[in-house]
């Protein structure tokens, strides 16, 4: 679980997860808040960054945590609270069968309370940017709520920092020839979820970023 | 031998200094030999575009560009270009280190459940 900045939310969530698993890995990505204070009162692993380096760098020091610690599944989640606890079993199921590599988790097969229309219509452009540029058939391209198996984990590298780190999974994810399937999720759009989301801006900083990426790679 | 106006005599001085700065590290061996050479290259072709600025337009005329202004204008934008490109890789490179070294430091001191 990535977080940066999310003392004010993170407690739900991770009183959820904590209550049903065991090695929940938090990565405080540099946060200036009570983040590590929070995460600290419950029993995760907690990872810090020493500075602001952004969610995929986070993504890819759990992922290399969990990997250290031989976790044949791995499972990343958001901390401001939009993701179902429930919905942990239903990405993890198929990875877990030997079915798939990557479970991509997906409000658009599942349900999103609460979406603005704004963002809907932002997180569809990102939909047809991916199947443009990594042509990959998925309907949607930046939840947070994935399972990885363990040889994808360590095969997608995640070399962006930033945001554009979840084009760059799909993109690995297609170039690598792995397996992946989309699982039904829900998400649930609160206040804090907006606030700390992409605006219509950062959505085009995030594409510039991951296509100048792709170049110079 | 031509007579030089106030801004050839103070480009040229410039450059002269630069390249003899230039030299002087060299010989000192705090240079980087590829993009010395480039360096100096730039510098001495400046040095000439300024010297003699009709060598510049009948060069390019020999290309198809009117201008030897517009040639200079090109090159610039061309440069330009490929020295931002250049230095936003070298910059993503430096970002990648950076996030190794955080990443390394944060795996090294996690702390397990309490």
């Amino acid at each position: 679980m990535p977080a940066y900045n999310e003392a004010h939310v993170l407690a739900e969530p991770l009183a959820a997860l904590c209550g049903q698993y065991q090695n929940v890995v938090v990565v405080d990505d540099g946060s200036t808040d009570q983040t590590t204070a929070v995460a600290s009162e419950f029993p995760v692993y907690l990872l810090s960054h020493l500075f602001n380096l952004g969610q995929g760098a986070a993504l890819r020091t759990g992922l290399d945590f969990a990997l250290g610690h031989d976790a044949q599944v791995i499972v990343t989640f958001d901390a401001d609270g939009q993701h179902a606890v429930d919905d942990v079993q239903a990405v993890v199921r198929p990875v877990l069968q030997g079915t798939t590599d990557v479970a991509l988790g997906s409000r658009f097969l599942g349900s999103a309370e609460g979406m603005p229309m704004g963002r809907r219509l932002i997180l569809k452009v990102g939909v047809l940017f991916t199947r443009l540029f990594s042509r990959l058939r998925v309907t949607d391209t930046h939840n947070g709520l994935r399972a990885f198996s363990r040889q994808a984990a360590a095969a997608i590298p995640i070399r962006e920092d930033g945001m554009a780190h979840a084009s760059e999974i799909l993109d690995e994810i297609k170039r690598q020839k792995l397996r992946y399937c989309e699982v039904p999720v829900s998400v649930r759009y609160s206040r804090e979820t907006l606030d700390k989301g992409q605006s219509n801006w950062q959505a085009l900083k995030v594409a510039s970023q991951f296509l100048v990426g792709r170049i110079l790679r | 031998m031509n007579s030089l106006n106030l801004f050839q005599w103070l480009a040229l001085t410039t450059i002269l200094c630069l390249l003899i700065v230039e030299l002087v590290g060299a010989i000192r061996g705090r240079v980087v030999r590829t993009f010395w050479v480039v360096r100096v290259l730039i510098w001495i072709a400046a040095g000439i575009a300024i010297y003699q600025p009709n060598l510049v337009t009948r060069l390019a005329r020999a290309i198809g560009i009117e201008r030897g202004a517009d040639l200079v204008l090109y090159l610039t934008v061309l440069t330009f270009f490929a020295t931002s490109l250049f230095l936003y890789a070298r910059c993503l490179r430096l970002q990648q280190q950076i996030t190794r070294i955080v990443r390394h430091l944060a795996l090294e001191e996690a702390r397990p459940p309490q």
